[in-house]
């Protein structure tokens, strides 16, 4: 066991994380010569057997089944392309976003969707070539009226989700907004106090590599919400 | 002819500016300059100033340009008018063109290109003020920037030159000692290895000298290595 770098601890790319070891590389690491290597600046996460590292900004990669919130870019004869704010835009095609008849010659889909729109939608499926097809079958699915988008890079959506989603229901109570929190990052505040939502979730980005940030999330919320009474 | 007025190394064993012969200049990293890139970075080496950016992994066009397998980079390298002693002529040229393209193919074997297939990836180097070595510069500030944007790599690009003097070998050039002295190597390495990325010459050295012009700058460019690292952790730390 020689573990270079510890649990949590910041690398750098091409930083070893562990030596000679029967550790297998996760994500975010590969192996050269018996040794595993970070890939990203990020922090390392052992779990079981393997090694990972946690990259600290980076673009969204779709991935089939996440939920995630894009803008419609343009509207086609049959499907919408979506900006997933991605390396990657998004196709949804038109089964798979409304079970309604449409008479493609007659109908306007602008009606359902126009460029311009946020929607929460899930992704269906990833091609080896890079082509997303997304679906709003998904309950979760739908277009967002009003409200706001913020962003957070990908890699900090669990940490603004918390264990079983307790962060983001702790932001949600002590602000009485709905939040909806996309894998690729942007998240949609409407209602209630959502200026204090907004700069909550910007306080998790900032701090996501703290231990206990829940804790220090609660602490914080009731602080900012007792100056507003 | 030029180097029979300039005494490159005096008996002190100082250079022109002070330096040993196996000394860089003062540098100086900081990550994370541009609020719009994706990444970004600005590295200093004596006079020389570079600020690099990263766009992407994002759409590339036009399409016919796009790899089914993997990612494109386009790389820019630029000269701000006001960067050297007269103004220089704004625009693209060939030695721009030549930059780019060796930058490029110093950058590229260290990026994980295979995990963004149809991507490209936008890179550009803008000299701020030249004094000698803007490639490597550069380069290495261009690495900073894509490990900032949170680009997959095997390790981190340093990139600096050495030179002939007279007869003295020396490392890191400065402008005077580039322009008038014999002749200069810069090359990049991996994670401040033996993975040599680049390596260009002109002018004449003997076997000898190349020898020697590539282990100095190796070990330059191995202390830029860990001067890298630390502007990255810099920047984690900053955002306590």
């Amino acid at each position: 066991m020689t573990r270079v770098k510890q649990s949590n601890e910041i690398v750098v790319p091409g930083d070893t994380i562990v030596e000679d070891d029967d550790f297998d590389a996760d994500s975010g690491a590969y192996t050269e010569q018996d040794k595993i290597k970070s890939k990203y600046l990020g922090t390392v996460m052992y779990k079981g057997n393997s090694v990972s590292v946690r990259p600290m900004s980076g673009r969204y990669i779709p991935e089939e089944g996440d939920t995630i919130i894009g803008e419609i870019s343009r509207v086609s004869y049959s499907r919408w392309s979506v900006d997933l704010d991605s390396a990657y835009e998004g196709n949804l095609n038109i089964a798979d976003a409304t079970d309604e008849y449409v008479d493609l010659d007659e109908d306007d889909l602008t009606d359902f969707y126009d460029v311009g729109d946020a929607v929460v939608v899930k992704v269906k499926n990833v091609t080896k070539s890079m082509d997303v097809d997304l679906t709003m079958t998904d309950k979760r699915c739908k277009k967002l009226e009003g409200g706001r988008i913020v962003k957070v890079p990908p890699s900090k959506v669990p940490r603004v989700i918390g264990k079983k989603g307790t962060m983001v229901k702790q932001i949600n109570k002590a602000t009485n907004c709905n939040i909806i929190v996309g894998q690729n990052g942007l998240i949609w505040i409407s209602g209630g106090n959502a200026n204090l939502a907004a700069r909550a979730v910007k306080k998790v980005d900032d701090e996501a590599h703290i231990d206990g940030l829940t804790d220090k999330m609660a602490e914080w919320l009731e602080e900012q919400t007792e100056g507003d009474k | 002819m030029e180097n029979t007025e300039v005494e490159w190394v005096d008996e002190n064993g100082e250079r022109v500016d002070g330096r040993m012969v196996d000394e860089l200049r003062e540098t100086k990293m900081e990550v994370d300059v541009l609020e719009e890139a994706d990444g970004s970075a600005m590295v200093e080496v004596g006079n020389t100033r570079v600020v690099a950016s990263v766009f992407g992994p994002q759409d590339l066009h036009p399409a016919h340009l796009q790899e089914s397998d993997r990612a494109v980079i386009k790389m820019r390298y630029n000269m701000a008018p006001f960067s050297v002693d007269d103004r220089m002529r704004p625009g693209p040229n060939r030695r721009a063109k030549e930059i780019g393209l060796v930058a490029k193919r110093a950058l590229e074997p260290a990026i994980e290109l295979e995990q963004f297939p149809t991507a490209g990836i936008d890179i550009s180097m803008e000299v701020i003020e030249s004094d000698g070595g803007t490639r490597a510069t550069g380069i290495t500030a261009a690495s900073l920037a894509l490990a900032d944007a949170g680009i997959p790599m095997k390790g981190l690009v340093s990139s600096c030159a050495a030179g002939v003097v007279g007869e003295h070998v020396v490392l890191d050039v400065n402008g005077k000692e580039d322009k008038e002295g014999n002749a200069d190597i810069p090359i990049a390495t991996i994670n401040g290895g033996d993975d040599i990325t680049l390596l260009q010459m002109d002018g004449d050295l003997t076997q000898e000298q190349v020898e020697e012009c590539v282990s100095l700058a190796k070990d330059g460019c191995a202390d830029l290595h860990s001067q890298q690292r630390e502007a990255l952790l810099r920047k984690y730390r900053g955002e306590n």
